[in-house]
């Protein structure tokens, strides 16, 4: 027995290395970052195509009751057409800015004159 | 209007029919021990109407205030169609900014907390 | 009013309600084929050709069992809970643009909202009527969860109808013609599909549920018949929400508007889809913690969108496309 050499166990020469307690979740999915840029990004092309769209509707509910107001003044009339395109064709054409800005129907040229009132 | 009144009373009463069908279509037979209320399979050791929780009661309030303040920026559409759509907004914004500070003051004071 | 009208507006609550009613059954079905896929397992195959007829079979099997109301419970209530719950989710139906409606009310969001608001006395009603200790902590989870959930989906609703400029679902789905509001309010609307995940108690916010600690929740005590009607109003509010969301934030119908070609199978798919991915996130994700979901409801939700609203109604004002009015 005395003759087996006795060996100590001992640590490693400079100690053990570091315990690693923390949780090493590996990345997944799109960063906050990225998130927020395709947030941004998506809500700049939406908002591109709600202004386009707000603007045809708003532009076509003007004209529509433009066309309201014409058959009201018109209707003693005999033989008037509401709405009757001014070319001799059938061809879609938008009014022009100055012709539409200058012709609005009642309700609508009350709420110009008066955004301008009090933005001014 | 009648086409409404109409389709409340039908499915009131397509929900009272099927009601009564379930009631009396099964055949029946009770006892004491089905009919009673269970706590783990066992008889149930108290009251059931027990004492809950505050908080719950903290989160009905808030529920209340903040419905409170959507039931009135619910017009803010037709403020914005308004001849000065900007004021409309100052004074959402006013309201909205009021609520938020609601809204801290609740969390600083720790109205939020569900587990300390 | 005449006969014939009314005769007239029966077929047509008929053919919304009979829908409505067979949707329900079927997304039971899907729901257990789903899961059964995602888990690899085959689901219900015995009944009819692929277990077609399972959602049958269980109807006529809850309305043939024995209904149970305990001794102790307060009966009137505990009767007319599920009457009203149904009920009310059939009613929710009443403005819902497909594109066509069966009643074109003009406030037609506020009616939504304050339906779904009323839904909550039934969950509380049936939970204290039990008498019951599982049924009373579920309802008062289910309670607090909902209507802690109403609140940002109140103000995501206060997003949309600012951009739309009206409360008229018709006219939500037409203001999307050309960019649907998923885009417009693209962090808005991630935290109300969220929103309606926990509106309907589905999960991963099932907490009223708590198989493991409240057995059932709110609706322990209802057996057979009474049961079916709480499990028919609970699916029919999930297909709802999810028609809500396919109108406020999908476009509806939108890119078949512009073509003028039907849009109802489109609706309906995109209702589908959404309904599919409640049940792909049932498969997927572990339930919440109570208190993480308050925390995310107002903590997070509640100053997003706060912030939010404030961000998407200064945008139209600043770049002048307020919509027409």
């Amino acid at each position: 027995m005395s003759s087996v050499p006795y060996k100590q166990d001992m640590p490693p020469k400079g100690g053990y290395g570091p315990i690693a307690y923390k949780r090493h979740i590996p990345n997944r999915g799109v960063s906050g970052y990225m998130m927020f840029l395709g947030c941004a990004g998506a809500m700049t092309i939406g908002m591109i195509g709600l202004a386009y769209s707000n603007r045809l509707r708003s532009k076509l509910l003007a004209m529509k009751r433009l066309r309201d107001e014409e058959a009201e003044i018109m209707s003693d009339v005999p033989g008037w057409v509401v709405g009757e395109s001014v070319y001799n064709s059938e061809r879609w054409v938008w009014p022009s800015n100055e012709e539409f800005y200058n012709l609005l129907a009642k309700k609508d040229r009350f709420s110009k004159i008066h955004e301008y009132y009090l933005h001014v | 209007m009648t086409p409404l009144i109409i389709f409340f009373l039908f499915s009131l009463i397509l929900c009272i029919i099927l009601s009564i069908v379930g009631h009396r279509l099964p055949t029946r037979s009770l006892n004491l021990e089905k009919l009673s209320p269970y706590e783990c399979g066992f008889e149930p050791h108290t009251s059931a109407r027990l004492p809950f929780s505050l908080r719950f009661f903290l989160i009905a309030i808030l529920f209340l205030l903040f419905d409170l303040e959507i039931a009135l920026l619910l017009p803010l559409p037709s403020a914005l169609a308004s001849l000065n759509p900007t004021l409309s907004f100052l004074l959402a914004f006013i309201v909205l900014a009021i609520l938020t500070l609601g809204l801290i003051y609740e969390w600083v004071q720790g109205g939020l907390e569900w587990a300390e | 009013m005449s006969l014939f009208s009314i005769i007239i507006s029966l077929i047509h609550i008929l053919l919304i309600i009979v829908p409505v009613l067979l949707s329900v059954a079927f997304i039971t079905l899907g729901e257990r084929k789903a899961l059964g896929y995602m888990q690899a397992r085959k689901g219900p195959t015995l009944v009819g050709p692929y277990g077609l007829l399972q959602p049958i079979a269980d109807g006529v099997k809850l309305f043939i069992k024995e209904p149970i109301k305990p001794s102790s419970a307060a009966s009137w209530l505990f009767l007319a809970t599920p009457i009203l719950a149904l009920t009310i989710a059939l009613i929710l139906w009443v403005p819902m643009t497909f594109p066509h409606q069966f009643s074109s009310i003009n406030l037609s969001l506020i009616f939504i909202l304050t339906l779904s608001s009323l839904a909550v006395y039934t969950i509380l009603g049936s939970g204290w009527a039990s008498n019951s200790k599982y049924a009373l902590l579920g309802a008062i989870r289910a309670v607090a969860q909902t209507i802690s959930y109403e609140v940002s989906l109140g103000l995501t609703i206060l997003c949309i109808i600012v951009l739309a400029g009206n409360f008229n679902l018709t006219s939500i789905y037409e203001s999307q013609t050309y960019s649907w509001f998923i885009l417009t309010c693209a962090p808005v609307s991630i935290m109300w599909y969220i929103s309606t995940l926990a509106e309907t108690n589905r999960s991963p916010f099932d907490l009223a549920e708590g198989e493991s600690e409240l057995v059932s929740g709110f609706n322990v005590e209802y057996a057979g018949g009474p049961f079916a009607l709480f499990f028919l109003a609970e699916y029919s509010n999930i297909i709802f929400m999810n028609a809500l969301s396919t109108i406020l934030l999908l476009g509806g119908g939108s890119p078949l508007e512009i073509l003028g070609w039907p849009q109802t199978i489109l609706v309906a798919l995109k209702i589908t889809f959404l309904s599919f991915v409640f049940l792909w996130v049932r498969a997927s994700y572990p339930r919440y913690r109570y208190d993480q979901l308050m925390h995310l409801a107002w903590k997070t939700f509640l100053p997003l969108s706060l912030g939010l609203l404030t961000f998407i109604a200064a945008i139209p004002i600043a770049l002048d496309f307020l919509p027409p009015y």
